[in-house]
C-alpha cells in the first residue's frame, strides 16, 4: 500500500510540471465549483427556470453578470446549473459505461471462446452504427428523458468501451505473472479483479477521462437537437438551440453556453492526455 | 598500425524537461584496421549510447553530445555536415542492431532494402542490372540464396532476419561495423552460427569492428580488444587475453567476470554484484563504481579515480595508484 | 485481390443486414402503439386494431422483420410514413443525396488535410508549426460540429454576408455545412497521423534506413509514411462515425433537409418506419465508407494476403483458449 502511495506521488509530479493538463484541471476545477455552488449563484426553479418576460434579453449588468435570455431567465445561473446537469450526466454514464465494459472485457479476454466471439461481434456491429445515430434511435424508441438520454449514452459508449478494455486486458493476461497467479491457486475472480483489472487502470482512467469530454459533447449535441433534457433545463446544448435566432443580435447567448462546453470538453481531453504521459513517460507524443 | 576510429572524451547526455541523463561521460578508445574491439557492460552503461554517437543517430532533440571528437580515419565526424555525414554512413561505416524482428521494413521486399543502400551509394551510373547483381552477390555473401530477395521479411526466420540485416550493412563493404547485441535475440544455436559468419565476413573484408555485448561468450570468440564500461565511462581497457587472466583488474571487472561459472573451478560459487547501477541522472561523486565496490576507500567517494596503465592495460581504479608499471597516464 | 474486394463487399452487406436487425429490435421496444399513432386519439378502437392488423403488428417479432428486409430488398417498400402516409423510400431518395453530398465531400477534404498535416506535424514535432496545429487540433476536438456551424454562421454569413446559411438551393449553400463537418474531421485525422507517425518514427527500421546514410526526407517518404498509413486508414474508417454524426448536426443547424433532418422530424413525431429507414441509411453510408477504405488498405499492404492467413490461425488460437 505505501508503495502504491508513492507511485502516485510520483504521477503527481510529473503530471504537475505538463503546463498543459494544469490548465485542464484548473478549468475542470471552476466548472465542478460552478456545479457545486450553482444553487447560492441562482436558485434552480426561481431563476434558473422562472419565466419574466419583462427581464428578457437584458445585457451583461451587476446584478446579471452575463446578461439575461429571451425569456428573462439569468444565463450565468443557467450556465452554472447545466454544469451542474452535464458533469452529473458524464459522471454517471461514464462511471455506468466503465463499469459494465470493464466486467465485459475482463471476463471475455480472460474466458475467450465462443463466449469472447458472440459479444465481440455484437460490439463490432453496434459500432457500424454511428454513436450519434445509436443515441437516437434508443431515444426515439425511449422517448426523450433525462433517464433515457443517460441510457442511450451509456449503451452507445459501450462497445467502444468493452473492445478497448478487452484489448488492455489481452496483453496483460499474455505476462507471466498472470499464469504464475493462476498456477497458485487463485480464483478466476480474483485474478481479473486483483490481477487483470487493477494493472489495466491506468490505461483505463485516461480513457474515461476523455470518455467524459465526449459525453458531454454528445449530450450538448443531443439537447441541442432536441433529444436529451427537457428544453426548459438549462442545458448548454439547448440554451444553444434556443439563442440560435438572435445569433446577430446578441451573439453573446450563443458564444456563452458554446465556450462552457469548449472548454469543459477541452478540459477534460487536457488532463486525459497529461494523465497519459504522466502515467507512461515512454509514450510521451 | 593505422587508425580507423578514434573516439576521445565523448560525452553525451539525454535532456529532457524533467530531467538529464549523462549516459556517456568523457570516454576515450581507438581501434586499428581489422581489429574489433568489445564494448561490455550492464544494460544502460552506455554501450549503445556511445554507438550511436558515432554514427550520429542519437535520437533527437532529446540525445546531444556534449563534449569530445569522434575521428573516422582523421575527419571528426562531430563537425561534419549533415549531407557530409549521410555519405559516410552506409558507405564507410554501418551498424547491426539488436532485435533482427523490427529492424526490416516489413512491407519491403528484402532485395529492395539491401538495393537502397547501395543504390544511395553505389556508382552514379550503375545499372539496375548491376544493382541486382549486387544485390543477389550480398545474399549469397550471408548464406542466404540469391532467389529469396523477392520475399518480404515476415517470410524470413529470426537467423535469417538477421542475416539480411548483416548483408544491408555489410553491402557497400565498409570499413567499420559496429554491431550492437547482434546475436542477444536468436536462439543459441543460431546465435553461433550468425556469430562465425561475422568473424569470417570480418576477416573476409577487411573491417574493423565494435562488438557491444554483454555476454563474455561472445567476447572470447571474436574480440581482440575489450572495452569495459560502467555507468557512462570506460572502466578497463585490455586485450582480451589479458581481460580474462588473473591479475589487476577493475573490481568492476572483477565482479562481472565472477558471476560467469567456471567449469574447470568445480563448485565455486557465482558472485554477483551486490547493488544495482546508479541512477544516471544523479551520478554518485568521485568514482561511480564506489556504493557498490567491495574494495571501497575513503577517497574512492570524492576523488574521481586516475587512470593507471600497465602497459596496453588500462585500469581506472585508486587501488592501483602508482603500482603503474608505465606510471601514469 | 479480387476475391478480397468480393468477400469485403459481401460482409458490408452482411453488416448492414445486422444493423437493420438491431434497428429494428430497438425501435420496436417502443411502448407506443402504431396504428393509435396514426389514427389519433380520437379514433375508434376497432379502427386501431384493423389497421395494426393490416400493418402486421399482430404477428411475432421475428416474422415482422422478415418481412420487413424482405418488401425492403425486393421491392424497395420501406412502409408508409405514419405522418404524411408517403412511402418512406420516396422521402429518403429525396433527402440522400443531400446528406451523401456533404459526408463524402467531407470525408474528401478531412482527409486531404487531416493526414498530409498530421505528417508534417509529426516531422516537425516540437516546432511551431507543429504547436499551432495540434493546439488547433485540440481546440477543434472541443467544439461540437453544431456550434461550430452557428460561429462560421455569425462570421460569415450575418456579419460578412458572403455565404448563405440556410437551406440547400446552390453550391454555395453548401459551403458552411461542409467546412463545419470537415474541419473537426480534420482535426481528429491529423491528431491520429500525428501520433500514429511519431510511434512509427522510432521503429527500429526507421534507424536501420538512416543507419544506410538515406536522406531523412527519403527515410519520411519511403519507409516511415507507407507504414504509419495503414494503422491510420483502418482507424479512418471508424473515425468517420462522428464525421456522420456531425452531418446530422449540421443539416440541422443550416435547416438542409438530408437523412438527418429527416429522421429528427421523425422522432419528433413518433414516425417510426421513417426512424428506422433514416437510421439503416445512415448506417449503410456509413459502412460504404469503411468498406472503401478497407479496399484502399487491401492496395497499399502486401501482407494482406498473409494477414488473413494470420488472423484466421489468430482466431483459432484465441478460440481453442
Amino acid at each position: 500500500m505505501k508503495k502504491d502511495r508513492g507511485q502516485f506521488r510520483e504521477i503527481w509530479r510529473r503530471l504537475r510540471k505538463n503546463r498543459a493538463a494544469m490548465i485542464g484541471l484548473s478549468i475542470i476545477i471552476v466548472v465542478v465549483l460552478l456545479a457545486v455552488f450553482a444553487d447560492v449563484i441562482g436558485d434552480y426553479h426561481e431563476v434558473a427556470l422562472k419565466v419574466n418576460t419583462s427581464n428578457k434579453l437584458q445585457p451583461p449588468s451587476l446584478s446579471h453578470p452575463f446578461g439575461t435570455d429571451i425569456f428573462g431567465r439569468d444565463v450565468l445561473a443557467r450556465i452554472a446549473h447545466g454544469a451542474r446537469l452535464s458533469l452529473s450526466i458524464a459522471l454517471i454514464t461514464t462511471l455506468a459505461s466503465f463499469t459494465i465494459a470493464c466486467f465485459f472485457g475482463a471476463a471475455v479476454a480472460y474466458w475467450g471462446g465462443w463466449f469472447d466471439i458472440i459479444v465481440m461481434r455484437i460490439c463490432d456491429l453496434f459500432m457500424c452504427i454511428p454513436g450519434i445515430l445509436l443515441a437516437l434511435a434508443i431515444i426515439a424508441a425511449l422517448g426523450t428523458s433525462k433517464v433515457n438520454l443517460i441510457i442511450a449514452l451509456i449503451i452507445a459508449s459501450l462497445p467502444g468501451n468493452i473492445r478497448f478494455i478487452r484489448s488492455l486486458n489481452l496483453t496483460i493476461i499474455e505476462q507471466d505473472y498472470i499464469e504464475a497467479a493462476k498456477a497458485y491457486g487463485a480464483s478466476d475472480f480474483r485474478v481479473i479483479v486483483r490481477h487483470i483489472l487493477l494493472n489495466a487502470l491506468g490505461p483505463i482512467i485516461v480513457q474515461a477521462t476523455m470518455n467524459i469530454a465526449s459525453i458531454i459533447i454528445s449530450t450538448a449535441s443531443l439537447s441541442f437537437l432536441g433529444m436529451g433534457v427537457k428544453a426548459s433545463e438549462p442545458e448548454w446544448g439547448s440554451m444553444l438551440a434556443e439563442s440560435a435566432e438572435f445569433l446577430r443580435t446578441k451573439p453573446f447567448l450563443t458564444l456563452i453556453p458554446g465556450a462552457a462546453i469548449v472548454f469543459s470538453a477541452l478540459a477534460m481531453n487536457l488532463l486525459g492526455d497529461g494523465l497519459r504521459d504522466a502515467l507512461d513517460p515512454r509514450l510521451r507524443t | 598500425m593505422n587508425t580507423i576510429l578514434e573516439v576521445k572524451d565523448l560525452s553525451v547526455e539525454y535532456r529532457t524537461d524533467l530531467e538529464t541523463v549523462h549516459a556517456v561521460n568523457g570516454i576515450s578508445f581507438s581501434l586499428h584496421r581489422g581489429q574489433t574491439l568489445g564494448l561490455v557492460g550492464e544494460t544502460g552503461a552506455g554501450k549503445t549510447t556511445t554507438a550511436l554517437s558515432i554514427l550520429r543517430l542519437l535520437p533527437k532533440p532529446t540525445g546531444v553530445v556534449t563534449a569530445g571528437e569522434i575521428l573516422l580515419e582523421g575527419v571528426n565526424l562531430l563537425d561534419l555536415s549533415d549531407a557530409q555525414m549521410k555519405a559516410l554512413l552506409g558507405e564507410k561505416m554501418s551498424m547491426i542492431f539488436q532485435d533482427p524482428m523490427s529492424a526490416l521494413n516489413p512491407i519491403m521486399k528484402v532485395g529492395e532494402q539491401i538495393a537502397e543502400t547501395l543504390i544511395l551509394h553505389g556508382a552514379p551510373h550503375q545499372t539496375k542490372k548491376q544493382v541486382e547483381q549486387r544485390v543477389e552477390e550480398t545474399l549469397e555473401l550471408v548464406g542466404i540464396p540469391a532467389f529469396r530477395k523477392n520475399e518480404y521479411p515476415h517470410q524470413f526466420s529470426g537467423g535469417m532476419k538477421q542475416r539480411v540485416v548483416i548483408a544491408i550493412a555489410l553491402a557497400c563493404q565498409p570499413h567499420l561495423l559496429i554491431a550492437d547485441e547482434p546475436t542477444t535475440a536468436l536462439d543459441v544455436t543460431i546465435q553461433a552460427q550468425v556469430l562465425a559468419m561475422m568473424s569470417e565476413l570480418r576477416n573476409k573484408l577487411d573491417m574493423s569492428m565494435i562488438m557491444i555485448t554483454h555476454d563474455l561468450g561472445i567476447v572470447a570468440q571474436v574480440c581482440d580488444d575489450v572495452a569495459v564500461m560502467y555507468a557512462g565511462e570506460i572502466v578497463e581497457y585490455a586485450t582480451t587475453e589479458q581481460i580474462f587472466s588473473p591479475g589487476a583488474h577493475h573490481p568492476y571487472t572483477t565482479g562481472l567476470f565472477g558471476s560467469i561459472p567456471d567449469l574447470k573451478g568445480g563448485t565455486k560459487r557465482l558472485t554477483p554484484i551486490e547493488g544495482l547501477m546508479p541512477d544516471p541522472t544523479e551520478l554518485p561523486s568521485g568514482c561511480k563504481f564506489h556504493p557498490r565496490c567491495p574494495h571501497k576507500m575513503a577517497q574512492c567517494e570524492t576523488v574521481p579515480p586516475p587512470t593507471v596503465a600497465f602497459e596496453n592495460h588500462l585500469i581506472s581504479c585508486h587501488l592501483y595508484t602508482g603500482q603503474a608499471e608505465g606510471g601514469l597516464k | 485481390m479480387a476475391r478480397f474486394v468480393v468477400q469485403r463487399i459481401l460482409i458490408s452487406f452482411l453488416v448492414v443486414l445486422g444493423v437493420s436487425f438491431l434497428v429494428f429490435a430497438i425501435l420496436n421496444l417502443t411502448p407506443g402503439d402504431p396504428a393509435r399513432l396514426m389514427l389519433g386519439q380520437m379514433a375508434p378502437q376497432e379502427a386501431v386494431d384493423q389497421l395494426n392488423e393490416e400493418l402486421g403488428m399482430n404477428k411475432p417479432f421475428l416474422q415482422r422483420y422478415v418481412d420487413y428486409v424482405w418488401k425492403a430488398v425486393t421491392k424497395l417498400d420501406f412502409g408508409r410514413s405514419y405522418t404524411t402516409n408517403e412511402p418512406v423510400f420516396s422521402e429518403i431518395m429525396r433527402a440522400f443525396p443531400k446528406t451523401l453530398t456533404i459526408a463524402l465531400f467531407s470525408v474528401f477534404f478531412a482527409s486531404i488535410i487531416g493526414v498530409p498535416m498530421g505528417v508534417y506535424s509529426a516531422v516537425k514535432q516540437y516546432s511551431a508549426g507543429d504547436t499551432l496545429l495540434t493546439v488547433t487540433a485540440m481546440f477543434l476536438a472541443a467544439v461540437p460540429a453544431f456550434l461550430l456551424g452557428m460561429i462560421l454562421t455569425l462570421v460569415f454569413s450575418l456579419n460578412l454576408k458572403i455565404l448563405p446559411n440556410y437551406g440547400s438551393a446552390t453550391i454555395k449553400h453548401y459551403i458552411l455545412p461542409i467546412v463545419t463537418v470537415t474541419l473537426p474531421a480534420a482535426a481528429a485525422l491529423l491528431r491520429l497521423t500525428r501520433s500514429t507517425m511519431l510511434e512509427t518514427i522510432r521503429q527500429d527500421y526507421i534507424r536501420t534506413a538512416l543507419s544506410k546514410g538515406m536522406p531523412d526526407r527519403q527515410v519520411i517518404f519511403r519507409h516511415a509514411l507507407k507504414n504509419a498509413l495503414l494503422p491510420i486508414i483502418t482507424i479512418m474508417g471508424l473515425s468517420f462515425g462522428g464525421l456522420l454524426g456531425g452531418t446530422i448536426l449540421v443539416e440541422k443547424t443550416f435547416s438542409i433537409a438530408g437523412l438527418g433532418m429527416l429522421e429528427i422530424l421523425a422522432i419528433q413525431k413518433k414516425d417510426v418506419p421513417l426512424v428506422m429507414a433514416t437510421t439503416i441509411f445512415l448506417a449503410a453510408v456509413f459502412n460504404m465508407i469503411i468498406l472503401v477504405v478497407d479496399i484502399l488498405y487491401a492496395f497499399i499492404d502486401p501482407r494482406i494476403k498473409a494477414r488473413f492467413v494470420k488472423s484466421r490461425r489468430k482466431k483459432a488460437q484465441e478460440a481453442l483458449r
